[in-house]
C-alpha cells in the first residue's frame, strides 16, 4: 500500500517537475534543410533576356547544342528556323559572330515567352516544332526521357549568367505556361493541343517545364513577391492559412508573418519533404506534450508551444499502401520577440483538408505549394483530395508560393478538367508528382 | 469410278438446286416494320414565329400542360413567374384565355433567341430566376429521371401545341439549335461555363435534357429532313453513303432513292431492341433472297447477291470477360451484298453490309464516300473509354472531316467531336448528369 502511494506521488512529482521544456534553435535544429534547400526568386521579365544576346551567348548556345545534339535531333527543323538555317538537316554551322536574323528570332521568342504564349504556340505550329511522328514516339517513350529532351531545349534557349539566374528564369517561364494552360482565357486552346495527336508534343513540353520548375525541383522555391504579399496581408490582420504546408513556415516567420494556420496531416511517409524538426514541431513525446517547448530564431523571434490537444484520430494511406492511424491534434505555438512581446501564433491542425476549410473569409488568406494545389484540384477518381473545386466560393483565391499570380476557382476547375484530359488523351506527367 | 463421279455431280446439282430454291421472297414490312411505323422525318421548324403560327391553340395548350404538371414544375415557379409575368406564381396560377401581353412578349423573345442567338437565350435564363441554389440542391438530390422529366415538360410548355407530332418536330429543331450552341467552336466555351459552374447547373441540365431526349431518348430513330436531302444529293453525285454503326436503319435511305449504301455495324445481338425485326434475315440467308419494297413512287427489290464470312470476333470487351470470367460473346465477321433492282430488273445499286466494328480507317475522307451516323453513336465515337466511348483517335481525323448525323440539320466536323469529348469530360468532373449519348432505356 505504502509502495503504491509512493509511486503515485513520485509519478505526479516527476511529471510536473522533472519534465523540463526543450529549447531548440530554429536554424540549426528545426529548419536547417530549408536554409540549404529553399530558394527565393523573383519573377523576371523574360523579354529582357534578348538584350543580352551577344557572341558570348552564341558560344554558350553552340557548346550546349553540341553536348545535347542527339537529344535535340527531333527539333532540328524548328532550330533551323530559329538559327536562320545555321542548324539544319545536314548538320550545323554556328558562326562565331551572331547572325542578325538569328538574334531577331531569339528576341521574338523571348518576347512571346514573356507576354504571348498563344503567339509562341502559333509560331511553333508554323515552324515545324513537331509532327505526328514525334508525337507517336513520345507516346512510347518514358516520361523521364521526354523531360530530358525538353530540359535540354529550355536550357539552351533560356540562357543565364549563372545556374541561379537560370532557375529563376525557368520559374518565370513555368509561371507563364501555367497561366496559359489553366487560366480561362486560353484553357480551351491548350486543351485542344492536348487532345490533338499532332500538337500533343507542345502540351508535353509545357507540362515538362511546369512540372520541373514548379514541382519536381520547384517544390521548395518561393517567389519573393508572394512573401511580400503575404506579409502585407498579415500586417492587415489576416490569418495566413497554409494548406498542406508541412513544416514550411520558416520563410513566413523570418519575414515577419506571425499569424499562421497550417492544416496538414504530416504523414510520416513524407519526411523527405519536411525539415528535420517536423515531428517534434507536430508532437512532443514529453509527458506534458511539450508545453513550454521553445524554438529560438537567430533574429531573436521565439516560438513557444502553449497548447497541444488531441481530438480523436484519423486514418491515412501512406506511400507503401499501408493504412496508419494518426492523432487528430491541434498544436498552438505562441510567437514573441526577444523582449517577450507576443507577436502572434502558429496553429497547426493535424488532419486532412476538408471542403469547409476553403470557405472564403475576409480574415483569411489561403496559401499552398504547387504540388499540393494539383492534388487539391484533382477529381476523386484520379486520387485527388476529395475537394469539389466546382463548389468552391466563386471568389475563392489562393496564393501559391511558386506562382506570381493567385490561383482562382476557375483555374482550379480547369486544372481538374485538364487532369482528366491528361488521363484520357495526353497520357503524360501528373503535375503534382513528387521527385524521386 | 466414272459412274460414281457422275452420281456425286448429280447429287451436288440437286443440293445446289435445293439451296437455290430455298431462297425467300418477303415484303419490306417483314424486315422494316418498326421503321415504317415509328420513324419520322422531321422538317426544320420556324421557332421565331412559333407563337404566331400556333396562337390559336397556344394558350389552351400552355394551360393544359401546366395544370397537368403543376407538381413536377413546382421548383421552376420562380422562373415561370418571370416568364409569365407573374401569371404563374408561388400562390398558384391565373392563366386567362386572353394571354397576358408581357407573357406573350417574353415567350416570343425566348423562342426568337433560341434560333437567332442561343447564348442570349441562355443569358435570359440566367437573368430569370433559373439560377437558384434551392433548385440546384433539389436537382442534386433527385434522380436524373426526375430531372429529365421536369425539363421535358418545360420544353413542352415553351412550345405548347395540341399536335404532338408538330411539337416533337419543333423540339427536334430546338435540340438542333442547342447542339450547335454547345459544340460549335464559337459558343462552346459559353456552354462549358454552365457545366463548370454549380449555380448554372440547372440550366445545363435543361439543355442536356432537351438535346438528349430529342436526339437520343426519343429521337434516336428519327431523321432530319435536311440530312436526307444532303445525302440524296451526294448519292446522286455518285457517292457511296457509308452508314457507320447504322444497324439496319437504311429503309428511309432506300425510300429517298439512295441506292448506294454501305453499312458497317457489328450487329451485336444484345442491341436487338435498336434493330428492326428482320435484322437477322438481312445478315443470314440464301443467295437470291428478296425483299420487295412498295414505295409510293417506285417499287424496288433487294436481292441477296453475295455473302462472304470470315472469322469470329469477340463482342465482349476484354476487361468484362476477365471480370466475369465468362467466355467472350462472338459473332461471325462477314460481308453481305444486296443488289438493288427496280421492278423491271434494272440494277440501281447495292446495299453492302459489313458486319464488324468500325475502325479509325473508316472515318478517313474520300471523294467517293459520304459518312453518316446516328447521334448516339457519333457521341460514343467522340468519347474516351472511361466515359464508355469507343476510344477512336478523333484528334487525328482529317481537318476537313465531315459527317452527316441523321438527327442533325448540318453535318458535324472534327471540332464538334472534340468539343463533345471535352464537354463530356467536364460533365464527368462537374455536372455529373447523364451522358450525351446515354442509352434511352
Amino acid at each position: 500500500m505504502f509502495k503504491k502511494i509512493f509511486f503515485l506521488i513520485f509519478t505526479i512529482f516527476s511529471t510536473n517537475l522533472l519534465s523540463t521544456p526543450t529549447i531548440k534553435n530554429a536554424e540549426t535544429d528545426i529548419f536547417k534543410k530549408w536554409l540549404s534547400w529553399q530558394k527565393i526568386y523573383t519573377d523576371e521579365a523574360l523579354k529582357n533576356i534578348g538584350s543580352n544576346i551577344d557572341d558570348g551567348y552564341l558560344n554558350y548556345f553552340k557548346t550546349f547544342y553540341e553536348k545535347n545534339l542527339t537529344l535535340l535531333s527531333e527539333k532540328t527543323k524548328y532550330l533551323s528556323h530559329i538559327t536562320h538555317g545555321q542548324i539544319n538537316e545536314n548538320g550545323y554551322q554556328l558562326q562565331s559572330k551572331i547572325d542578325e536574323n538569328f538574334k531577331t528570332n531569339l528576341c521574338k521568342i523571348y518576347e512571346m515567352l514573356d507576354e504571348n504564349i498563344p503567339g509562341l504556340v502559333k509560331h511553333m505550329q508554323e515552324n515545324e516544332f513537331t509532327d505526328a511522328k514525334e508525337s507517336q514516339q513520345e507516346t512510347l517513350a518514358p516520361s523521364s526521357e521526354i523531360i530530358e529532351k525538353h530540359e535540354a531545349l529550355t536550357s539552351m534557349l533560356i540562357t543565364a549568367p549563372s545556374d541561379e539566374v537560370g532557375r529563376q528564369r525557368k520559374l518565370a517561364l513555368a509561371n507563364r505556361l501555367f497561366e496559359y494552360s489553366f487560366a480561362s482565357k486560353t484553357f480551351f486552346e491548350f486543351e485542344r493541343l492536348s487532345m490533338t495527336n499532332a500538337t500533343q508534343p507542345i502540351s508535353r513540353l509545357f507540362y515538362s517545364i511546369m512540372w520541373k520548375n514548379l514541382a519536381g525541383e520547384g517544390w521548395c522555391y518561393w517567389l519573393k513577391e508572394n512573401i511580400t504579399k503575404l506579409k502585407n496581408y498579415s500586417d492587415q490582420g489576416k490569418q495566413i492559412v497554409y494548406l498542406a504546408g508541412g513544416c514550411d513556415i520558416y520563410q513566413l516567420i523570418k519575414n515577419g508573418i506571425y499569424n499562421i494556420k497550417n492544416i496538414d496531416p504530416i504523414l510520416p511517409s513524407q519526411t523527405k519533404y519536411y525539415s528535420e524538426g517536423w515531428d517534434w514541431l507536430a508532437k512532443s513525446n514529453e509527458p506534458k506534450n511539450g508545453i513550454g517547448d521553445k524554438v529560438v530564431f537567430d533574429c531573436g523571434t521565439i516560438m513557444e508551444r502553449v497548447k497541444y490537444e488531441e481530438n480523436g484520430s484519423f486514418k491515412a494511406r501512406i506511400d507503401n499502401g499501408k493504412i496508419i492511424q494518426l492523432p487528430k491534434a491541434t498544436t498552438i505555438w505562441k510567437i514573441s520577440n526577444a523582449e517577450g512581446v507576443e507577436l502572434g501564433q502558429y496553429i497547426h491542425e493535424r488532419r486532412f483538408i476538408e471542403q469547409q476549410d476553403l470557405t472564403v473569409s475576409p480574415d483569411k488568406i489561403f496559401m499552398m505549394s504547387f504540388n499540393e494545389l494539383y492534388y487539391l484540384a484533382l477529381p476523386d477518381f484520379l486520387n485527388g483530395w476529395q475537394i469539389d473545386t466546382f463548389k468552391l466560393d466563386d471568389n475563392f483565391e489562393i496564393i501559391i508560393k511558386q506562382l506570381r499570380r493567385p490561383v482562382d476557382k476557375k483555374t482550379m476547375c480547369n486544372m481538374n478538367i485538364a487532369s482528366i484530359i491528361n488521363a484520357t488523351d495526353l497520357h503524360y506527367l501528373n503535375l503534382g508528382t513528387c521527385i524521386n | 469410278m466414272t459412274r460414281l463421279k457422275r452420281l456425286l455431280s448429280a447429287a451436288a446439282i440437286i443440293f445446289v438446286s435445293i439451296q437455290i430454291s430455298a431462297s425467300t421472297n418477303i415484303r419490306d414490312s417483314q424486315v422494316f416494320e418498326r421503321w415504317i411505323t415509328q420513324q419520322f422525318i422531321f422538317e426544320e421548324q420556324d421557332l421565331n414565329n412559333f407563337y404566331i403560327n400556333h396562337q390559336k391553340v397556344f394558350t389552351h395548350a400552355f394551360k393544359q400542360t401546366y395544370t397537368q404538371n403543376v407538381s413536377q414544375l413546382r421548383t421552376l415557379v420562380p422562373f415561370l413567374s418571370k416568364l409569365t409575368n407573374n401569371c404563374i406564381n408561388e400562390l398558384g396560377y391565373k392563366l386567362e384565355p386572353q394571354m397576358d401581353v408581357q407573357m406573350v412578349g417574353n415567350l416570343q423573345t425566348l423562342q426568337n433567341l433560341i434560333e437567332s442567338n442561343t447564348p442570349a437565350f441562355i443569358d435570359w435564363l440566367k437573368a430569370s430566376n433559373f439560377v437558384d441554389n434551392k433548385l440546384e440542391l433539389e436537382e442534386v438530390k433527385k434522380s436524373s429521371k426526375y430531372v429529365l422529366e421536369k425539363y421535358k415538360i418545360l420544353s413542352s410548355l415553351l412550345f405548347s401545341t395540341q399536335n404532338s407530332v408538330t411539337q416533337q418536330e419543333t423540339l427536334f429543331t430546338f435540340a438542333n439549335s442547342l447542339f450547335e450552341y454547345c459544340f460549335n467552336d464559337a459558343t462552346c466555351e459559353h456552354y462549358t461555363e454552365l457545366l463548370m459552374t454549380p449555380k448554372y447547373h440547372p440550366i445545363a441540365r435543361y439543355i442536356n435534357t432537351t438535346m438528349w431526349f430529342n436526339l437520343v431518348g426519343e429521337g434516336w430513330k428519327h431523321w432530319h429532313k435536311d440530312c436526307l436531302t444532303n445525302l440524296k444529293a451526294d448519292s446522286k453525285n455518285g457517292k457511296e453513303i457509308v452508314y457507320i454503326a447504322g444497324g439496319c436503319d437504311f429503309y428511309e435511305l432506300l425510300k429517298q432513292g439512295i441506292y448506294n449504301i454501305r453499312i458497317i455495324d457489328p450487329f451485336i445481338p444484345t442491341q436487338e431492341k435498336y434493330f428492326s425485326e428482320g435484322w437477322q434475315f438481312l445478315l443470314d440467308g440464301n443467295i437470291g433472297d428478296e425483299i420487295n419494297f412498295g414505295f409510293d413512287a417506285k417499287e424496288i427489290t433487294l436481292i441477296r447477291n453475295h455473302d462472304e464470312s470470315s472469322f469470329y470476333i469477340s463482342t465482349t470487351p476484354v476487361n468484362q470477360t476477365t471480370e466475369t470470367n465468362k467466355l467472350p460473346q462472338t459473332i461471325k465477321q462477314k460481308t453481305i451484298t444486296w443488289l438493288v433492282v427496280d421492278k423491271f430488273g434494272n440494277e440501281l445499286g447495292n446495299v453492302i453490309i459489313e458486319r464488324r466494328f468500325a475502325t479509325k480507317k473508316d472515318f478517313e475522307p474520300s471523294s467517293t464516300k459520304t459518312l453518316l451516323m446516328s447521334y448516339c453513336e457519333a457521341v460514343y465515337t467522340s468519347l474516351p473509354s472511361i466515359i464508355e466511348g469507343w476510344d477512336i483517335d478523333i484528334s487525328s481525323f482529317d481537318k476537313d472531316f465531315k459527317m452527316y448525323v441523321k438527327q442533325l440539320r448540318k453535318p458535324i466536323t472534327k471540332n464538334h467531336m472534340l468539343n463533345i469529348r471535352l464537354a463530356s469530360v467536364i460533365n464527368l468532373a462537374s455536372l455529373e448528369f447523364i451522358n450525351y449519348g446515354s442509352n434511352p432505356n
